[in-house]
């Protein structure tokens, strides 16, 4: 074999090599000075650029008042507004297209609107288009129509016009939850002659709201959406004036898309994350407590798990603040119940059931089980934060107290099938996102003895197993008392109840890992609602 | 030579038809589309409704033939996820996508591998070859998920030259295609290298290389000419397989780097159970591979003359 021929095309090679890698970085650095990537070396960046974890747009496209998923509600809520919003803390109700409202009687709300407001196309908003935006997703003849609907908003009947700038809501019971189901994504508030031309086809691929932003450009599923400011906004006009979404589904990808300034915020990140993208020079992380709240259903139907004391002793020897420290690295907020205390209703009294072995030894003595049981704790995996880990300390921590508990582990269609044949017992996971920030919105869904009785057909599943004269009483008081005091007062007794009752192993609040460049200014929100208009460059 | 290609044809025709088989009878055991893709709030009518609209609720015996007769024609129905959007147009419209990166990281393999593999052949074990060799073993045992977070942590956030995700198919664009290429592109580089190096090494102790030799030729004449293109055979049907690893890791990688081609798409569609997403995802890409064999079986006739006659 030629061995001179061998040596010289090598280093001939390595030498292209080295050549080829520095016209690369090269390539590199003449496109950043065309300003071809995003970032151009100094000055504000054209757009803002957001990352986005899930894609929900895909499904039913941009129409605002069928869609039930956060990201979606997240992005399209810039466009879209509403008569009245949450406050930022999430505690009230604030004017947003009506800025007045007064209860005329039981069943009927008044409200003025906003005036001189403009839709993007140039429509004006008036009563009549809060009476067209509000009756269509109620409507049954409304195709593709949005199942929310069947348990949130049938209770609205419908909208009377005063005048131009006056409207009445009206419902078919007394509603003290009509302000805030109002204030929810799919009474967003749009063009109306706009939406009765075009029909459902056309709110699909195009926006026309009243919002800070307009979309300006959609790429259809997966694609990016590119809005611009609303010139014309009727409140603060935004600073930041393009933003476009980006998918891009890899965690990993979104952290170093974010500190390779591909990118100026991100979302759904996770510890681990954190050092890195604080290390890198170029972005933070914020945190905030989360409004989504996971806990573990006892299959109170089935041995032992209709005792008390055997369900309050798994509360205190499940350790949960011990698994928050390590496990979740801190990324989590202890509950006392399944509310957040943001959520009206909550019960500020009651205090986290702390972590006692003793106690709970105790008590599982109490209920005949001394020397302990087996049991089984169903779980999925990759839905929230380190979801699989928890669950598996919770086993291991259990273990102590001398309850065995086999980890289920199924992927979510399995664990779906499982819970409707009413194949589980034990513990079995479930994680609630109470999206009117009021107790109604958890319990009566979850632990009325309707919701055992109704779902899955009236077959009952796995998940929604309790139910209780006493608890059933409580909750229907509450839904139907308009005094806030008064109904505050009934849900500090229900959830003292539910506390005690422990129909549930209670968890924390999760909590959000948002990612900023240090371009942007923003603080996040724990509804984890992106709002751009808050927004602005550093 | 045409009626060999009729024949191959039609095996290719069973082959497409075994895997949309396959395929239709694994969607069925994962779980029930319908409860995925309503809200968890949606009532048990509308849940009924949803199933009867897309035929859930027929018996699995007619849900497949209803598929297999409108597979015939290309059609798989409407996407459960994407409402509205047929499947198979879906399909099509990402597709681009994901051919101009196979392109390129079939393009890849060729331009990296086969130079590194006769390099390492005319010198084993030279310090060069086990440079070759390192690279070989690292690409075979990076999982391609691994290797694109590395690949963009050092070429986005640490040296920032390149994009760390998003496609682009022209212009000013076309630095995206590096990242996902390379990383598609690192098994393949593997395997070729050594399979190069072990061609060549056979083929450079056969007689009429050193026929070639004495005839006076220039070494480069009888690298290239004689002893690669005679190794190339093996080479050739490797590289078509390699085509079905490339479109398979297209899933994986296209994910990673958010690319919207079908790899990606088909992680979108198994996600949600979009079964007639799923199954025209498949079908796309299983035609994809039984042409690109076929192409291959016609190449051996130019590269070898003998084989013209098969």
């Amino acid at each position: 074999m030629n061995s001179a021929f061998g040596v010289r095309t090598s280093r001939r090679g390595l030498l292209r090599l080295i050549g080829a890698s520095a016209g690369m970085a090269a390539l590199g650095t003449v496109l950043n000075g065309c300003g071809a990537l995003p970032f151009a070396g100094g000055g504000k960046p054209s757009e803002l650029i957001m990352g986005y974890g899930v894609d929900q747009l895909s499904t039913t496209g941009l129409d605002p008042q069928i869609h039930s998923g956060t990201a979606a509600e997240s992005q399209l809520r810039n466009c879209y507004d509403c008569l009245v919003q949450i406050s930022k803390d999430l505690k009230t109700v604030e004017p947003q297209l009506a800025t007045e409202w007064k209860r005329v009687d039981p069943l009927k709300m008044q409200f003025k609107l906003r005036e001189g407001v403009k839709f993007h196309n140039g429509e004006d908003f008036d009563a009549e288009a809060v009476k067209f935006s509000i009756e269509r997703p109620i409507n049954p003849n409304t195709k593709p129509r949005s199942s929310i609907y069947a348990t949130y908003a049938n209770i609205i009947d419908h909208v009377d016009v005063v005048d131009k700038y006056t409207v009445n809501v009206v419902t078919k019971k007394p509603d003290p939850l009509i302000l805030r189901r109002l204030s929810g994504f799919n009474m967003t508030i749009i063009a109306p002659k706009w939406a009765a031309a075009g029909g459902s086809d056309k709110i699909k691929v195009e926006a026309q709201g009243t919002g800070a932003y307009r979309i300006v450009e959609w790429g259809g599923p997966g694609g990016d959406v590119v809005m611009e400011a609303n010139d014309k906004y009727w409140g603060q006009p935004a600073t930041v004036k393009r933003v476009r979404v980006k998918i891009i589904p890899e965690q990993a990808t979104r952290s170093a898309a974010l500190r390779s300034k591909d990118i100026h915020v991100t979302h759904a990140l996770w510890p681990e994350d954190e050092g890195a993208i604080g290390g890198s020079g170029v972005a933070i992380t914020k945190k905030v407590a989360s409004n989504r709240i996971p806990f573990y259903f006892f299959e109170v139907r089935k041995p032992p798990f209709d005792k008390k004391e055997v369900r309050q002793a798994l509360n205190y020897g499940s350790n949960m603040e011990g698994i928050i420290k390590n496990v979740l690295q801190g990324n989590g907020t202890r509950t006392a119940c399944i509310t957040a205390p943001w959520h009206f209703g909550h019960n500020q009294e009651l205090k986290p059931y702390p972590y006692d072995p003793q106690k709970a030894k105790d008590l599982l003595k109490q209920a005949g089980l001394a020397d302990g049981f087996e049991t089984n704790i169903w779980f999925i995996q990759g839905r929230y934060m380190k979801d699989k880990e928890v669950a598996e300390a919770i086993a291991q921590e259990l273990g102590k107290i001398g309850v065995k508990v086999k980890p289920q582990l199924n992927d979510s269609t399995k664990n779906t099938q499982l819970d409707l044949a009413k194949q589980q017992d034990g513990m079995i996971f479930a994680s609630w996102g109470n999206w009117m920030f009021d107790a109604d919105n958890t319990y009566f869904p979850l632990f009325h003895s309707s919701a055992r009785d109704t779902i899955n057909d009236g077959k009952g599943q796995s998940s929604r197993p309790y139910g209780d004269p006493v608890f059933d009483k409580m909750l229907e008081d509450a839904r139907v008392e308009l005094d806030e005091g008064k109904r505050q007062a009934l849900y500090d007794r229900a959830e003292a109840y539910f506390y005690d009752q422990a129909p549930v192993l209670t968890q924390y609040q999760l909590t959000d890992i948002y990612g900023i460049s240090k371009l942007v200014n923003w603080d996040p929100r724990s509804d984890e609602m992106v709002w751009y208009r808050e927004m602005s460059w550093a | 030579v045409g009626t060999y290609v009729f024949w191959r044809l039609a095996q290719s025709v069973v082959v497409v038809f075994g895997v949309v088989t396959i395929v239709f009878l694994i969607m069925n055991l994962s779980g029930d589309p319908a409860r995925l893709l309503m809200p968890q709030e949606a009532s048990e009518q509308d849940i009924r409704d949803f199933r009867h609209a897309n035929g859930l609720d027929r018996p699995l015996p007619e849900q497949y033939v209803y598929y297999m007769s409108r597979a015939v024609k290309a059609d798989f129905g409407d996407s459960l996820w994407q409402q509205g959007r047929k499947a198979m147009s879906l399909v099509v419209e990402r597709y681009p996508a994901t051919l101009a990166l196979g392109l390129f990281s079939f393009a890849l393999i060729v331009l990296i591998a086969t130079p590194l593999g006769i390099i390492s052949a005319l010198k084993p074990y030279s310090f060069a070859d086990n440079v070759a060799a390192t690279i070989a073993l690292l690409g075979q045992s990076m999982p391609s998920f691994w290797l694109g977070i590395m690949l963009i942590l050092l070429f986005a956030v640490t040296l920032h030259v390149l994009p760390s995700q998003g496609e682009g198919l022209s212009g000013p664009d076309l630095p995206h295609l590096i990242l996902p290429g390379l990383t598609l592109a690192a098994p393949g580089i593997a395997r070729i290298t050594r399979l190069v190096r072990s061609q060549m090494l056979d083929v450079l102790g056969e007689q009429y290389v050193l026929t070639a030799r004495s005839k006076g030729l220039r070494e480069r004449t009888v690298i290239l000419k004689h002893a690669l293109k005679n190794a190339a055979i093996p080479l050739v049907t490797i590289l078509g397989l390699d085509i079905g690893n490339i479109l398979a890791g297209a899933v994986i990688t296209e994910t990673v780097f958010a690319w919207r081609g079908v790899g990606y798409l088909a992680y979108q569609a198994l996600q949600k159970l979009d079964f007639p997403l799923v199954m025209a995802d498949v079908y796309a890409l299983s035609i994809t591979f039984v042409l690109v064999n076929l192409a291959v079986d016609l190449l051996y006739g130019v590269l070898d003359p003998r084989i013209r006659l098969a």
